[in-house]
């Protein structure tokens, strides 16, 4: 149909066409593009008045239009529908009539002027109902209904493909589509849309008012379809590293990797742009004239990949503001978490005073049955089984084992523990154990050399015992002989406190090991190995190490913690 | 003849554990808290293991464990408690042996006579 326009018209291209079979109509532009929706006439026209009073957007003067080379020569000129892009089917029909409108400076120059304003004023539209959508799915549709529209950017389907990283590769995940999958599909939708004479801020407002229903056969035909971007010479990847629009064909589609591209959306040509945000890509908007199987001009592209732009920064803005949504829900859902567990605290908390109480209770009812049962025993034991209480004394001790072991169920129930652990500087605690021993001659012998501060959760009494029995060691293990360096340090989330001897460091460093298992007394090991329960406890542990000298350095270590509010 | 120190603020229990371990055929001493065993322990040169409570007023049990542990180190030492509680506590650790009361001595005459016979 472009083919028989060009022949006809020439190049004197002007700026712009009407053609109707007396019972569709189409305004096209200079291009050959319808560029105004076709409507079904009610009645076949008799005179070509009657279809162009139809038109209100074209201004008109023609009484007795003049046909030449079979089409009318229609004096006509824009108004407000120039340069709007808009694609068309043409329904059947043999005979077209294809008005051109005049081809004077004046209107030239109107045309061009009023396509840069439509341009515009899509962008505004656009940008507007950016601003009323309520989520991602809503930006999406309005992006390719600004594509798709007649009143739009025109182009016959759109599909906005997005990034996501699937199996830790960037790939582009098919979104949304939105066009007639078939030329009957497009028959009836563009029918529709051209009675009603719907403006584009009216189809921006219906989409927003309307249910998502992203079961459309166009939909489905994109749903799952996933683009890697990987490989320097794919075709998608390339375009989405230098951020380019281009137009793709069969000729650059015919490649085995891109086989389910062409399956299900054809072998263009089409339009790939780019959504390129400010941070990153964001996905790209594939147009095309599928139905039409109208050429897509370098104009459109363009024009395509300045709507783009826009469409990107809001696209961006959306998938961080849903990403920042996620992070708020997992908060929120972690501050119940944290309430639900305070409240399970305190809750405990009340159990354990109650448990504590009725533990108290039970202990302090063995005392007497002790003694009871203990005396009842002993008696017992002195006198024969003949004599009258024998076998009085024999039920008090029975009715006392019974208690007894009630009261062994019960506080193995109630039993509990009263650790103090609390966030402590580590220097505090070592500093604190030192002083404990500076009452003798090897208290004074200990030197803590201080560091960044080092926190850590424990029980300080306990700590400082563990410590404490250990600086005990060293100071024997050394046998009073030199100063003793205690040098504290952060690795790798845990504390180090290095524990060295000035005098024969590196036989110190071995015998303070080896004694944790085999110290010269049974008392001293059951002391380091209290100090080393502790530590464990904390899941601490003493280890040796050779340092970059080759000398073995004995050392603590327990795990920092970052004191929380 | 090996001299046992019952250190219990129960006047009951004492009586109880003295009536027992002398007819074991131990001498038997006796201390009401913790300072009182401590001064007689120190007073006595000769004793050869204690029986220890450890809730008492003043000085309690564990307090006096690791003075005993410090002063008179091979001592031997059963902490007696009607608490289970403080087998937590890590300065129990240094008892040789932790006993629950029970109206039932025999665990711990036998643990007396095995402590003794090391």
């Amino acid at each position: 149909m472009i083919a028989m326009l060009e022949r006809v018209i020439g190049e004197n291209s002007p700026p712009g066409f009407i053609l109707s079979d007396l019972e569709w109509y189409f305004v096209l532009n200079r291009a050959g593009r319808p560029v105004h929706s076709g409507g079904r006439l009610n009645h076949s026209p008799s005179h070509i008045n009657d279809l162009f009073r139809k038109i209100p957007q074209i201004e008109y003067h023609l009484d007795n239009p003049e046909k030449s080379g079979g089409f009318y020569q229609v004096p006509v000129s824009l108004s407000d529908v120039a340069g709007t892009i808009y694609i068309g089917p043409l329904p059947g029909g043999e005979e077209f009539l294809i008005a051109c409108f005049n081809g004077d400076p004046t209107g030239k120059q109107i045309s061009k002027t009023h396509s840069g304003l439509y341009f515009l004023s899509l962008i505004a539209q656009t940008i507007r109902a950016f601003h009323d959508a309520d989520d991602l799915e809503d930006i999406l549709r309005i992006v390719l209904t600004g594509v798709t529209a007649g009143t739009g950017l025109g182009f016959n389907r759109a599909f906005v493909f997005l990034t996501e990283v699937v199996d830790a590769r960037l790939c582009l995940i098919g979104k949304h589509a939105i066009g007639p999958a078939s030329p009957e599909e497009a028959g009836q939708i563009w029918g529709k849309l051209s009675s009603g004479e719907i403006t584009l801020e009216q189809m921006f407002n219906d989409l927003l008012r309307e249910e998502n229903n992203g079961d459309s056969p166009l939909n489905r035909l994109i749903n799952g379809l996933v683009l890697s971007l990987d490989g320097h010479d794919n075709l998608f990847a390339r375009a989405a590293r230098e951020k380019k629009s281009m137009l793709i064909d069969e000729t650059l589609l015919c490649e085995p990797d891109y086989r389910e591209f062409r399956e299900r959306l054809g072998s263009g040509p089409m339009a790939f742009v780019p959504l390129v945000g400010k941070e990153s890509l964001q996905g790209v908007i594939i147009a095309d004239n599928h139905i039409t199987k109208k050429p897509i001009a370098k104009t459109d592209l363009q024009l395509l990949d300045i709507f783009a732009r826009y469409a990107s920064d809001s696209i961006e803005k959306f998938r961080l503001y849903e990403s920042l949504e996620g992070k708020i829900r997992d908060l929120e859902m972690a501050n119940r978490t944290i309430v639900l567990s305070r409240e399970n605290l305190l809750k405990a908390e009340r159990l354990s005073v109650l448990a504590e109480m009725a533990g108290q209770v039970a202990h302090e009812i063995r005392n007497p049955l002790t003694v009871i049962g203990g005396f009842a025993k002993s008696m017992i034991r002195k006198i024969p089984e003949t004599h009258e209480n024998y076998e009085n004394l024999n039920m008090i001790v029975e009715q006392v084992g019974r208690i007894e072991v009630a009261l062994n169920r019960f506080t193995s129930l109630v039993n509990y523990q009263s650790k103090n652990d609390q966030y402590c500087d580590l220097e505090n605690l070592i500093e604190s154990s030192i002083h404990l021993r500076t009452g003798d001659a090897a208290g004074r012998r200990f030197e803590l050399i201080k560091n960044e501060p080092i926190m850590i959760l424990t029980d300080p009494d306990l700590f400082r015992q563990a410590i404490f029995l250990i600086l005990q060691q060293a100071g024997a293990v050394s046998e009073n002989r030199g100063k003793i360096a205690i040098r504290l340090e952060k690795s790798e989330g845990r504390a180090i406190v290095r524990i060295e001897s000035e005098y024969d460091a590196g036989t110190f460093a071995e015998r303070l090991y080896r004694s944790f298992s085999s110290a010269q007394s049974l008392e001293t090991t059951r002391r380091l190995a209290v100090a080393l329960e502790i530590l464990k406890h904390y899941q601490g542990n003493i280890g040796l190490e050779t340092s970059r000298s080759n000398i073995p350095q004995f050392y603590i270590e327990i795990p920092c913690s970052e004191e929380v509010g | 003849m090996k001299t046992i120190m019952i250190v219990d603020d129960e006047p009951a229990i004492r009586k109880l554990y003295q009536r027992e371990f002398s007819e074991e055929g131990y001498e038997v001493l006796l201390a009401a808290s913790g300072e009182e065993a401590l001064q007689k322990i120190k007073d006595k040169n000769n004793l050869d293991l204690v029986i220890l409570d450890i809730k008492m007023e003043g000085m309690d049990g564990l307090e006096l464990l690791d003075e005993l542990r410090s002063q008179f180190r091979g001592l031997p030492v059963i902490l007696n408690s009607a608490y289970s509680t403080y087998k937590n506590d890590f300065t129990s650790w240094l008892a040789d042996a932790y006993l629950v009361k029970s109206a039932d001595l025999t665990e711990l005459r036998e643990k007396v006579q095995e402590l003794l016979a090391v």
